[in-house]
Parts: structure tokens; C-alpha cells; sequence
């Protein structure tokens, strides 16, 4: 069982957490909380009128305070589906009329952590002389901030390694590996090391209306390696 | 000079408000006998239960037979009298036309006179041949204030050379118009002329029957100064800002020949002109009931005349070269035309999907009624109008200003909703970061 896994992990290019418990429809586009979005609505008009039709607290229709031209900048603060109409009025002072065909939905993408243990049955240590089979394999998880439930066609991407100088310093990164997880090391230099993973969002191409987030880091996992034991003399005992 | 002949009178339709005899007898009834050494005058009464009784061919007969003196004597003269009372709700005002029917022996020794509660005598008495006649028996004594009665009374000559004079009247009914619709009581036509060939009236009832359908024609033939006049009655005074609501229509070839200038409006308060008199010609500019009438339809149009009337005056003159005609359909008291008052507006454009409404305020004691029609159809009351269903092309309705209850109302003046399009909804394209 425990070379079954091994062999998994290996063959994995990338391995990527899905959270598909209860997976919601797309939305049409994804932005990252508090990042600003700029969103265009064309033509020549006396006004705009944008209007978040629903909003993740339960608010509908509300009307976008200060935006009554044709391109809309927007932050949102809160993660969730956010569903946007516009409207527009011409010069006759008549307003479209509501169009749903025309709405948007826009997801916003909420915060996640990264959490990094040991996978499977070797702990954090081994010895300098551990093969594969005996060297610790690094998982990395990532955890939604709040109850909410990502689309179907979003996913957290969680496969790049890097190395710290000590434990509690996550800004000196040394990259050590890509697209993988688990992360089977391959240290063998005696003492403590530190390994931290980072996880981002993965967005269909063509959706992400907003700056993209950096990646978000794990703390620093400790691994200890041992020295291995000098290998002994056989002396044998002389009887005669 | 002119020379007025050709005169009638006639009644008009509407609810009449019969007064009654209060008997037993001798209530409300009286005479007097005249003086005579050989007999002195009598008075009789009979059938006085006829007055009340709904048939309008039957009548009471009052009578009176002078004193008769000796030979050489002089007898006095007799009078008898009854009082007709309206006892309901509605009496004569001032102004009110009372139409009496009678037949009597002399009628020049026939009076009438107005009193309230058969005691007090209103105005002067004045005689039966110096009233209005309308034909068939029928006068119109004109309440000269407030009253509730009228007094019939008979009078016999004196007695001469030993004998008698008698008189009686044979009366059928007395009533006046119920006042609230303010409707035509009868009207009376004239003509003034140097030389006529064939003017004509006919139908004259036809201008004050409510029938918006009949007419009262007039015909003016080739002729010198020739007028036709009829002169529509109503049955009170208008108020102050009433109009009164004409509807006729006229040959569009006399149109052409320019008969719009020789016909003539002019509104009265008894014998008072009120305001100044009207051309046609002058009454239509701006307006599109020329329009109406060059097509050869019916056209209503309000006159104001700027005060109380209780009287309209519709003359029409001759042309040099055309004989020409008019039909004149109905003329009505009614309130004026309805009026916008900035906000309010009678043209209003709206967005597609949105409804116009209208507003205005009619002059007290009237109400608004919209139409999705120039005439006919069916009204909507009130201050404001939302049609149903919301208009979704330019649309026009009517509305006219009328008393609650009453048929009659002003010219509908056309209200307008232009619909504006509604803008094309862009699409929504944010900008995309990756």
C-alpha cells in the first residue's frame, strides 16, 4: 500500500485540491476580493445606471452610488456571487429596459490558506542515507476562509515548493521544485530544513477581471535530517 | 331698413317639472265679482283636477262674467284667478322660463304674475299676448325673481248697456326645465331682410332636442341683407365661466365661397349682450374643426363668452353670389373646454413601457371625462388620466369638461402621448486581467 502511494506521486504532474463539495455553476467572470475591477458598458449615453442586482449579503438592486458613466470601477469586499446590470438612458431621457440576457455574474474569489505535513507513514526526519521510499513526502491543503463554496470551473492550485532559511522567515524563498504535491524531498544534508508551499487560484482563461492576488504561502514546515550511523567495524572474536 | 319677419318659437327636451293645483278648491284660487245693480259678477271653476292628473291635452277652465247693470248702466268687471304651485325641490329662479299652455276667450285680458307661497306677488303681472309664443297654446313668462307659484288670471271687460263680458281660460299645464343640466328651454328663430329669395328655417327643434344626430337647418337663399337668427334659451343662468357648446356643420362649397364670416355668435344675459359678438370665421382660428369642416363633418367647438348667459344667438348672413346653408345640431350650456396648467401639459411623451398621465382640474362643481375618441365612445372621470392600455405608439385621446349627471359637456380638445424609444442596451464588457 504505502509503495502504491509513492508511485501515485511520482506520476503526478500536478496535483490540485478541488473543492467540489456542493460545486456551484461557473460564474461568468472572477475577480479577487478588494481588488479593483473596471467594467465598460459601450456606447454614448446620458447616464449609466449600474445595478448589483443581487449581492452576496441578500442586497438586491441596489443602485451603484457615484457610477453613472459608462465605465464602472468597482471594489468589491466581499467574497461571493455578485450578479451586475446596467442600464442606460439616451438623450430622450428614457432608460433601457431591463434586459437579463445582458446581466453578468461576477465571483469573488475568497481568501484561502495553505497548510503543509507530512504525507504518508514517513515522519518529518529521516536520515541522510534514506532512499525514496524512506524520505519524507510533503503534502500541501488548502482551506477556504468561510463557509462559501467555490464554482465547479474554479480550483486552488497548490504544486510550488520553495525552501526558507529558518523557520519563521517565509520572505527568502529558494525555490525547489514545481508542479507537484506531494513533494517527496530529496535533502539529504544533516540538520533542519525548512520548506514552504504556496497555493493561487486557478481561473479559466479570459475571466479574472481583477489584478491577481499573489500567491498565498504556507508557514515554514521543519524536516530534520540525520546523520546516518558509521558503519560499524566487523570484528570478528578469535577463539583460537 | 330691415325688416324683421318671419318669426317662431318653439320648445326644446328635457325633464320638465310640472306645477300642480293645491287644491281642494276654493284653495289657491280667487276672483273677483263685479259690481252690477240688475247682477253682480261672477267666477267659476272647473275640472281643476286636470292640472294634475299627467294628461297633458286635458285642462282646468277658470271663468268670470261681469256684473251686469241697468240699462243704462255699467256693470263691473270680474276676475278670476288660480295658482299653480311648484311644490318640489325645484321652483323658478330668477330668469326661469315657465311655459304655460292656455286658451282662453280674450287672451289680452289674460295675466300672468309670479308670487311665493300664492301670498306674495312677485314682479309685474303682465299679459299673456305680450309673452314669447312658442304655437299651440304655449307662452313663456320668465320668472322675474324667485317664486314658487305662478297666479292665472282672467279678466272680464265691464258690463255695457245692460250686459255681460266673460272670460275664461282653458289651462293645461305649467312647468319649467329641472335646471341642473342647464338645459335649452325652447328657442325662437327670426329673419331680417331687404330682398330674400327662399331663406328658410326647418327643424328648429332639432338645435335644442339632445339629439346630437338631428339639426335645425338653415337655408339662406340668393338675397339682399338677408339674416337668419335662432336664438337658443336655457332654462337658468350659465355660470360666469361657462361655454356654450355648438355643433354644425356646414356645406364645404359655402366654406369655399366664405360663409365662415356670415355666421355670427353672440351669447345674452336677457337682453344683455355678453361679451361681443363672435365671427365663426374668428372662432376657428387655430383650431382643427375648419379641417372637420372642409371634409363636410360635424364640428362641436365651445364659445366662451366671458360671463353669465342664459340666452345664444346663431345667425347666419347672406352672400352676394351663393345661396348657402347651415345645420345646426345642437347648442349647449356646458363648462368650458378643459385647460393645462403648467406642470400639467396636454402633449406629453413618455419612454416606451412607461404610461403618460394626464392631469388637469376642472372648474368647480364639473369633472373631467377622457375619451380615447373625438366623439363617442365611452368616458373615463376624473382629474387624471392613465390609458389603459398604456400607449405604445403616438397616441391621441379627448377630454371635455362636464357636470356630474349631465350628458352635455365642452368641446373635447385633443391630449397627445408621443412615445420615445427606448435606448439599445450595450453590452457589458469588463476588463479582462489574464
Amino acid at each position: 500500500m504505502k509503495s502504491t502511494l509513492t508511485n501515485l506521486a511520482k506520476f503526478a504532474l500536478v496535483f490540485v485540491l478541488v473543492f467540489i463539495a456542493n460545486a456551484s455553476m461557473g460564474a461568468n467572470y472572477y475577480a479577487y476580493k478588494s481588488k479593483q475591477v473596471t467594467i465598460n458598458g459601450g456606447g454614448t449615453f446620458t447616464e449609466y445606471k449600474w445595478i448589483l442586482v443581487t449581492q452576496p449579503d441578500g442586497t438586491t438592486n441596489a443602485v451603484i452610488a457615484g457610477q453613472t458613466t459608462s465605465a464602472l470601477t468597482q471594489t468589491f469586499t466581499d467574497e461571493g456571487q455578485y450578479k451586475l446590470r446596467l442600464q442606460v438612458k439616451n438623450a430622450d431621457g428614457c432608460w433601457s429596459d431591463v434586459d437579463t440576457n445582458t446581466d453578468i455574474d461576477i465571483f469573488v474569489l475568497p481568501d484561502f490558506t495553505v497548510t503543509v505535513a507530512p504525507d504518508g507513514l514517513i515522519p518529518a526526519s529521516y536520515c541522510t542515507n534514506a532512499d525514496a521510499a524512506n524520505r519524507t513526502s510533503l503534502k500541501a491543503t488548502a482551506t477556504i476562509t468561510g463557509a462559501l463554496t467555490l464554482p465547479s470551473d474554479v480550483t486552488i492550485a497548490l504544486a510550488d515548493w520553495y525552501k526558507t532559511p529558518s523557520t519563521g522567515d517565509i520572505t527568502a524563498l529558494t525555490a525547489v521544485a514545481t508542479g507537484t504535491n506531494p513533494y517527496l524531498l530529496t535533502e539529504t544534508t544533516v540538520g533542519s530544513h525548512y520548506y514552504v508551499a504556496t497555493g493561487r487560484y486557478n481561473i479559466p482563461t479570459g475571466r479574472l477581471i481583477s489584478a491577481a492576488n499573489a500567491a498565498v504561502k504556507s508557514t515554514a514546515t521543519t524536516i530534520t535530517i540525520n546523520a546516518a550511523p558509521t558503519t560499524p567495524t566487523i570484528t570478528p572474536v578469535a577463539v583460537n | 331698413m330691415f325688416l324683421g319677419i318671419g318669426r317662431g318659437s318653439v320648445l326644446g327636451q328635457s325633464t320638465r317639472v310640472y306645477a300642480q293645483y293645491v287644491g281642494p278648491e276654493p284653495a289657491n284660487t280667487g276672483g273677483t265679482n263685479g259690481a252690477g245693480s240688475a247682477n253682480p259678477g261672477t267666477f267659476s271653476f272647473s275640472s281643476l283636477a286636470n292640472i294634475n292628473d299627467g294628461n297633458l291635452s286635458n285642462f282646468a277652465t277658470i271663468s268670470a262674467t261681469s256684473g251686469r247693470s241697468s240699462v243704462i248702466g255699467t256693470g263691473g268687471m270680474s276676475t278670476v284667478f288660480i295658482d299653480l304651485n311648484f311644490t318640489g325641490s325645484i321652483s323658478p329662479i330668477t330668469g326661469t322660463p315657465i311655459i304655460i299652455k292656455l286658451t282662453a276667450g280674450t287672451l289680452s285680458q289674460i295675466k300672468v304674475r309670479a308670487y311665493n307661497n300664492n301670498t306674495t306677488a312677485v314682479g309685474t303681472e303682465q299679459t299673456v299676448t305680450s309673452l314669447t309664443s312658442l304655437g299651440a297654446g304655449e307662452y313663456v313668462f320668465i320668472a322675474p325673481a324667485n317664486c314658487n307659484s305662478v297666479r292665472i288670471t282672467a279678466e272680464t271687460g265691464a258690463g255695457l248697456l245692460g250686459g255681460t263680458s266673460s272670460n275664461n281660460a282653458n289651462i293645461y299645464y305649467a312647468y319649467i326645465l329641472d335646471p341642473t343640466c342647464s338645459p335649452a328651454s325652447y328657442t325662437t328663430t327670426s329673419m331680417t331682410t331687404l330682398v330674400d329669395l327662399g331663406s328658410s328655417f326647418s327643424n328648429v327643434t332639432s338645435a335644442i332636442d339632445g339629439d346630437l344626430t338631428s339639426f335645425s337647418s338653415f337655408t339662406v337663399g340668393l338675397g339682399v341683407g338677408t339674416t337668419l337668427y335662432q336664438n337658443i334659451y336655457f332654462s337658468q343662468l350659465s355660470d360666469a365661466t361657462d361655454a356654450a357648446k355648438i355643433r354644425l356643420s356646414i356645406p364645404p362649397s359655402a366654406l369655399a365661397a366664405g360663409v365662415l364670416g356670415s355666421i355670427t355668435i353672440k351669447a345674452y344675459n336677457g337682453n344683455t349682450l355678453v361679451g361681443s359678438p363672435t365671427s365663426f370665421q374668428a372662432l376657428l382660428q387655430g383650431t382643427d374643426v375648419l379641417t372637420i369642416l372642409q371634409a363636410g363633418g360635424i364640428s362641436s367647438f365651445s364659445f366662451l363668452p366671458g360671463g353669465a348667459f342664459n340666452r345664444i344667438e346663431v345667425s347666419m348672413s347672406s352672400l352676394l353670389s351663393l345661396a348657402t346653408s347651415m345645420n345646426l345640431y345642437e347648442v349647449q350650456n356646458t363648462p368650458p373646454k378643459p385647460t393645462f396648467s403648467s406642470p400639467a401639459a396636454k402633449d406629453i411623451a413618455v419612454c416606451l413601457g412607461s404610461n403618460a398621465v394626464f392631469t388637469s382640474t376642472p372648474t368647480s362643481g364639473n369633472e373631467l371625462r377622457w375619451y380615447t375618441s373625438a366623439t363617442g365612445g365611452t368616458a373615463v372621470t376624473g382629474n387624471t388620466f392613465t390609458p389603459s392600455p398604456a400607449p405604445i405608439t403616438n397616441t391621441t385621446y379627448y377630454v371635455a369638461m362636464g357636470r356630474p349627471g349631465c350628458a352635455a359637456e365642452s368641446e373635447r380638445i385633443p391630449v397627445t402621448a408621443t412615445i420615445k424609444a427606448l435606448p439599445h442596451l450595450p453590452a457589458i464588457t469588463p476588463s479582462i486581467n489574464q
